[in-house]
């Protein structure tokens, strides 16, 4: 038995995970900003990967899906390049 | 139902002056992965045999089974399946048993194989158990031959297992367009929230790039390769086609 969540919950989940990774992000980057002091951190790109998006059966469609009922997990990467000035 | 999710984060600093400076004339970017799915209504359902002679020799297994394949397409052509209806791969040869052979061993012997293609585009395509039908009957004549139905996965686990048949359609671009849209529409919003974070504001597409579908990698010849469809699936009733897609916002 898989479990799942529709459409609507998928796209709250995957606006969720990236929130907390623009966080996660942030604190990095604040942590690399302090430690070079003087200088300067500036973002030239963002990539955002969803994970785990597509269905590996085919009858079933591209939704997260857990094989417990308690949760379902969803993944997103965010890889952030950025120059050091 | 409580959720989980995860994140990654992860941070690359550009380092060393080549580097910097290729940055310099690069406009800064938000790239978002995204895919759209349609589904299509299969209009030709492909059936996968494969004809296997083994021999000593592997002249000898290559006149068996060139035997069993002119037999084929006499027993096909009598069920009424037109030349554009049926292809061959062509007799192709492997070592027999599949084995390693370490230090110069020989084998033991050779396979010839044959794949069979048959292709069923007519009205059985709308009913079932006609379709059924005609399947039994090209596995029962094959089967007479020493034909046998190839068991490679169509194209991802399906819930019904492998199957010898595959479904697919002839002209995908309209559904590719379809799923092409919806893979923008979805990258969209997510490009917007990211930049409201960054607290930037979306200027345009610097490029969009799109990968091509995942395939199972098989290790063996694979009779899918030589089919000239690219979208398959066991299902009659549908054939997913995906778009997959990554967009380049620039911002300021």
């Amino acid at each position: 038995m898989v479990f799942s969540v529709g459409e609507a919950k998928s796209k709250e989940l995957y606006k969720r995970a990236s929130a907390q990774a623009w966080t996660e992000v942030e604190q990095r980057l604040g942590e690399l900003a302090a430690a070079r002091p003087g200088r300067k951190l500036e973002l030239v790109a963002v990539q955002y990967d969803p994970m785990f998006e597509e269905s590996l059966i085919e009858e079933l469609p591209d939704q997260p899906k857990s094989s417990r009922p308690q949760a379902v997990e969803v993944a997103v990467r965010l890889r952030v390049t950025y120059e050091l000035r | 139902m409580k959720k989980m999710f995860c994140m990654f984060a992860v941070l690359f600093a550009l380092a060393g002056e080549a580097l910097l400076k290729a940055q310099e004339n690069q406009k800064p970017t938000i790239s978002v992965s995204s895919t759209g799915k349609v589904s299509a209504k299969p209009d030709v359902a492909v059936v996968f045999l494969n004809i296997k002679s083994t021999a000593p020799l592997a002249a000898d297994a290559l006149s068996q089974n060139s035997k069993k394949v002119e037999e084929a397409k006499t027993r096909l052509a009598a069920l009424g399946y037109k030349d554009d209806q049926v292809k061959f791969s062509g007799n192709r040869f492997s070592p027999a048993g599949g084995g390693m052979f370490y230090g110069g061993q020989r084998p033991t012997g050779f396979d010839v194989y044959n794949f069979i293609f048959v292709y069923l585009d007519g009205p059985e395509l709308k009913d079932v158990n006609q379709l059924n039908s005609k399947v039994s009957t090209v596995l029962d004549e094959m089967g007479k031959v020493g034909a046998s139905p190839n068991e490679t996965p169509i194209s991802r686990v399906s819930l019904g297992g492998a199957s010898v048949v595959a479904f697919t359609v002839k002209d995908p671009s309209a559904f590719e367009k379809e799923a092409y849209v919806q893979a923008m529409d979805k990258s969209r919003p997510i490009a917007d929230d990211i930049a409201r974070r960054m607290k930037v504001q979306i200027t345009g597409i610097e490029s969009v790039t799109s990968a091509g579908q995942a395939r199972v990698q098989e290790q063996f010849a694979n009779p899918l390769d030589e089919v000239p469809y690219q979208y398959f699936s066991s299902s009659l009733e549908e054939v997913p086609i995906r778009v997959s897609l990554t967009v380049r916002y620039t911002y300021k």
